[in-house]
């Protein structure tokens, strides 16, 4: 059973992200079964390389952490394995060598990350969260938007593990805005986008989402860090601030 | 009870229930480990001894003592002149010993 720490909500707009382990320690796979599982990961595992196939033909995980030292072929050879036949799969190379020479084959071979053993569980949490949120950025599911990360399907906003839920109107606006980001929308454009019409002087929605939206990012609606006015005009969003 | 002071990082890691699995789980491996362990030292088979010195050293660092992590990266790197030591052993096994009695009062009175 999934147990996740109270307060403790998961990086990412998903409720569990799946990762296989494979590492012939079993102290290892308990230890970090428990960690992971506080912390919204799902952790499944393999003593050995050899079955990898096999558990890619049932199950996709969202990345894999892989151990170098194992009986049979080691680590290299199944990231080499990994990267021909499931190059979208992050892997993270976990080793007691600590040369520079050994992290830089791991990584010349695709490894997305390289921890040396003995490591704490909190050290590979962080990495693993920073693999899982660049490839999520990478796939396009969220928008950078200053410190925010946007996740139009979620309609969330995250900030440092934070998760500030939008409206669907809100989504669509910020969707738009960030799909024009840097142009002047006026509130006709604004509207046909979101309601296939043009802008009734009476209707106040698309102001009031915009001023909803300026409270969700923290901007000031007298210096605007994003969603700026555009006087007589309408509104600009601004990316990278 | 009071806590031992070396279980405190495992257990600010896993808090209290999750401590009690994995110790419940890892203390008959670390008995079969140990067991495994001191043959390997006894038959002088320096190779099966490093490694499994080398997968205990993964995660000992939170459940054991600085002697017994000492130990491990000695039989680890194989250094022949320590291990070959007589009292090396009798200190090990105690050493291991004493780390489980630790597990077993915790997991007696949690």
């Amino acid at each position: 059973m999934l147990r996740i720490k109270p307060g403790c909500k998961p990086l990412n707009g998903k409720t569990i992200n799946h990762i296989l382990l494979v590492d012939d320690d079993v102290l290892l796979h308990k230890l970090l079964e428990e960690y992971f599982n506080i912390h919204g990961h799902h952790l499944y595992s393999l003593k050995e390389g050899e079955g990898i196939g096999n558990f890619l033909q049932q199950r996709r995980p969202d990345m894999i952490i892989l151990d170098i030292m194992m009986p049979g072929k080691d680590g290299l050879y199944w990231l080499g394995w990994l990267r021909t036949h499931y190059p979208q799969i992050p892997v993270l190379l976990l080793s007691a060598k600590r040369t520079a020479h050994d992290r830089v084959k791991g990584f010349e071979l695709g490894a997305a990350d390289y921890l040396i053993k003995p490591f704490h569980p909190k050290e590979l949490l962080i990495r693993v969260n920073n693999i899982l949120h660049n490839r999520q950025i990478a796939d396009n599911k969220l928008i950078k938007l200053g410190n925010y990360l946007f996740d139009p399907t979620q309609e969330k906003l995250l900030n440092n593990n934070t998760q500030i839920k939008l409206s669907t109107l809100e989504s669509h606006l910020l969707l738009f805005f960030c799909q024009n980001a840097g142009q002047t929308l006026t509130r006709d454009d604004i509207s046909y986008a979101l309601n296939g019409n043009e802008h009734h002087p009476m209707n106040r929605s698309i102001d009031m989402a915009v001023t909803r939206l300026r409270k969700k990012l923290g901007d000031d609606k007298d210096a605007p860090q994003y969603l700026h006015t555009v006087w007589r005009k309408g509104y600009r969003l601004t990316l990278n601030t | 009870m009071k806590t031992h002071p070396i279980l405190n990082t495992l257990l600010g890691t896993l808090g209290e229930e999750g401590t009690q699995r994995f110790l419940s789980f890892a203390l008959p491996q670390i008995r079969q480990s140990r067991q495994e362990l001191l043959a390997s030292l006894r038959q002088q088979d320096w190779e099966a001894a490093a490694t499994i010195a080398h997968r205990l050293k993964a995660t000992a660092h939170l459940y054991s003592t600085n002697a017994l992590q000492d130990s491990l990266k000695t039989i680890h790197n194989k250094e022949l002149t320590t291990l070959s030591h007589p009292p090396f052993l009798p200190a090990l096994e105690a050493e291991f010993q004493y780390i489980e009695q630790i597990i077993t009062n915790y997991l007696n009175n949690n």
